[in-house]
């Protein structure tokens, strides 16, 4: 896998859409591995522990585009951006579409066989701020984005979705998580904003970590913070606590079967960056939140569990009583 | 689940109802889109009350994305774009109501593969977050029905979106003949069907008939007419039933009835509860909006009797 690196002078940027895989059941690591494999004679990576785990080989699309910018400069990028697709637990699929900003050294633009060969990298032709584009592309919510990553993202989870080996009959639904980053070289730095439409929006920059490791760690936040909305969104639908057992049960049984164990922050990122997660997770409180919403979850189920029994037991000496 | 709905003539309210529906399977909490396949005049934007576009969206609309100009369709979040205040306050427990606008001037196209692929992409992509996928097509034979026709027949689909089409006629003779020739007639939806990859017979289990604007002869003795009229009224009733039984659009395909409404003759909108507390809209047509939000689902309404 070619993966982007931060060199001096140089920025990261991607982004992340996060859904659950379009079939009935979680996916094996075998099927998961013949789903991802997106680029004929490339291997597709997996682990099993602490989780099933497995990663895409990497397509590349080549673009030639304008650069971000925050405060509206025109400057045109050719290269080529390289995706990767993953599948955690079975159950969750998530792409990230990424590419690294560099100067060019030439000022025109070149034969693509030149770009081919420096995969996941962009280079920017004319006076580009990196700062600035950073800014641009995962801080303000105007600004001219220019480079489509999202769209790139989109296409290859389509594509990934519409592999025959799924049968689509999804057991819940769900919009799919959208994230933007930047991972800049630099003083230390996280900022978080989250857009009206939902779109999450991060910089970052981490003293001796590349862009490589910070993906990581951005794809597990994003991973959590969409399995944290998801449960959300559906436990509002389930109406707990108001709405009859049947209609709650309806809604919380997917949930039981599919979702609630998918919870394992930081599992597959370095452990240096474990204090970044926790931090990120202080603040946000991801965790409190998810272990409220699961505490929830079973309580409820206890309370229609009491309620269906002592419902069974009325209705049985009913019909054991006068006559 | 993906619902269609399509009428011969203009006119039936088959828009507004279809709005209607979307918004009530909403209520139910259930996810649902809108899709405007009304490219001629694309007015759902009105229906829901979204300041703008009322005829569509200026740029990036359904008309543009199959054209290929865009990557992706615009969406508008009903809840939280409608001009409406009884919209806006999204009571707890509903489902996302999204609407995809039509493109202002959009007019026709000519469906080529480039465009059957962006389609089929597209119904894929949405059923991956939507329970409901509404398709409001223009009334007649379109290109636009010729392509979901074709669309729905491709496996990459048809193997995990279930389809049903809504057939939206008048309670007149007139209109029963229109309909039946849509789905029946000689180039029909049933024939256009058999001839691009449908099994035989499959759509008709998929098809179900809306009457609309309908008035009931027990209720026309409360809509002060006289007793010749009364008696007048029910013979007409009872031919048109004779009629659409001989042209198979008989009460076991019908699925609703919506009656003739004023509210919705003079203005095209949502109707909420709140409407008929105000004795704005009739209990009736707003019960027979939700009974058809609730059938459109059911297995019962969909078995063969």
């Amino acid at each position: 896998m070619s993966s982007p690196t931060t060199s001096e002078g140089a920025l990261a940027i991607g982004e992340i859409r996060t859904g659950f895989v379009r079939h009935s059941t979680e996916v094996s690591l075998e099927e998961a591995s013949a789903v991802l494999r997106l680029v004929p004679g490339e291997q597709v990576r997996h682990a099993g522990r602490p989780r099933a785990y497995a990663v895409s080989p990497a397509p590349l699309t080549g673009v030639d585009c304008a650069v971000p910018s925050a405060r509206g400069r025109r400057v045109q990028g050719v290269g080529t951006v390289t995706s990767r697709a993953t599948i955690t637990g079975g159950r969750v699929l998530q792409v990230c579409s990424s590419a690294t900003l560099v100067r060019s050294r030439a000022g025109y633009r070149l034969p693509w066989s030149h770009y081919l060969g420096r995969p996941g990298v962009v280079e920017c032709l004319g006076r580009v701020d990196l700062r600035d584009a950073a800014a641009g592309f995962a801080e303000a919510e105007g600004g001219t984005r220019g480079i489509a990553l999202g769209s790139i993202a989109e296409q290859v989870m389509d594509r990934v979705q519409g592999s025959p080996l799924l049968d689509g009959r999804l057991p819940l639904r769900a919009p799919r998580g959208s994230w933007r980053w930047a991972v800049e070289d630099g003083e230390p730095l996280f900022r978080f904003t989250v857009l009206r439409d939902g779109t999450r929006l991060v910089r970052l920059a981490v003293p001796g970590h590349g862009a490589a490791d910070l993906l990581d760690l951005v794809e597990d936040l994003a991973l959590h913070d969409w399995l944290l909305g998801t449960v959300e969104t559906i436990l509002g639908r389930a109406g707990l606590g108001s709405a009859p057992p049947d209609r709650t049960l309806r809604h919380v049984g997917p949930l039981v079967g599919h979702v609630l164990h998918h919870w394992m922050p930081a599992a597959r990122i370095r452990p240096e960056l474990v204090p970044l997660w926790d931090a990120v997770d202080r603040v946000h409180g991801l965790t409190r939140q998810w272990d409220a919403l699961v505490a929830r979850v079973r309580d409820q189920l206890a309370l229609d569990t009491v309620a269906m029994l002592a419902g069974a037991a009325a209705r049985r000496d009913g019909a054991a009583g006068p006559g | 689940m993906l619902v269609i709905a399509t009428s011969d003539k203009g006119g039936t309210g088959r828009s507004v109802t279809a709005c209607n529906v979307a918004y009530r399977r909403a209520l139910r909490g259930h996810d649902t889109c809108y899709l405007d396949f009304d490219f001629g005049s694309p007015t759902s934007g009105a229906i829901f009350g979204i300041a703008g576009i009322d005829h569509g969206v200026a740029s990036g609309g359904l008309h543009r994305y199959l054209q290929g100009d865009v990557a992706e369709p615009e969406r508008v979040d009903v809840w939280a774009a409608s001009s409406r205040r009884s919209l806006r306050a999204r009571p707890a427990a509903t489902g996302r109501l999204v609407l995809f606008p039509g493109d202002l001037g959009g007019g026709e196209f000519t469906m080529d593969t480039d465009v059957l692929h962006r389609c089929v992409k597209l119904l894929v992509r949405l059923d991956e977050e939507f329970d409901h996928v509404i398709v409001d097509l223009s009334a007649g034979r379109s290109h636009a029905a010729e392509m979901l026709l074709t669309a729905t027949a491709d496996p990459e689909l048809a193997r995990r979106m279930e389809a049903r089409w809504l057939v939206f006629h008048r309670w007149t003779r007139q209109h029963i003949t229109a309909a039946a020739g849509l789905v029946h007639g000689k180039s029909g939806l049933v024939q256009f069907a058999a001839e691009h990859g449908h099994r035989k017979g499959s759509l008709l289990e998929a098809i179900r008939f809306v009457r609309t604007a309908v008035i009931s002869p027990d209720d026309a003795a409360a809509r002060g007419l006289q007793a010749t009229q009364q008696t007048w009224l029910r013979r007409v009733n009872s031919d048109l039933n004779d009629r659409a039984i001989q042209l198979g659009l008989g009460r076991s395909f019908v699925i609703s009835s919506i009656p003739l409404d004023p509210v919705l003759q003079w203005r095209e909108q949502i109707l909420t509860d709140a409407d008929v507390y105000d004795n704005l809209a009739n209990a009736g047509t707003v019960e027979a909006f939700s009974r058809l939000a609730e059938d459109i689902e059911s297995g019962e309404t969909w078995s063969r009797p």
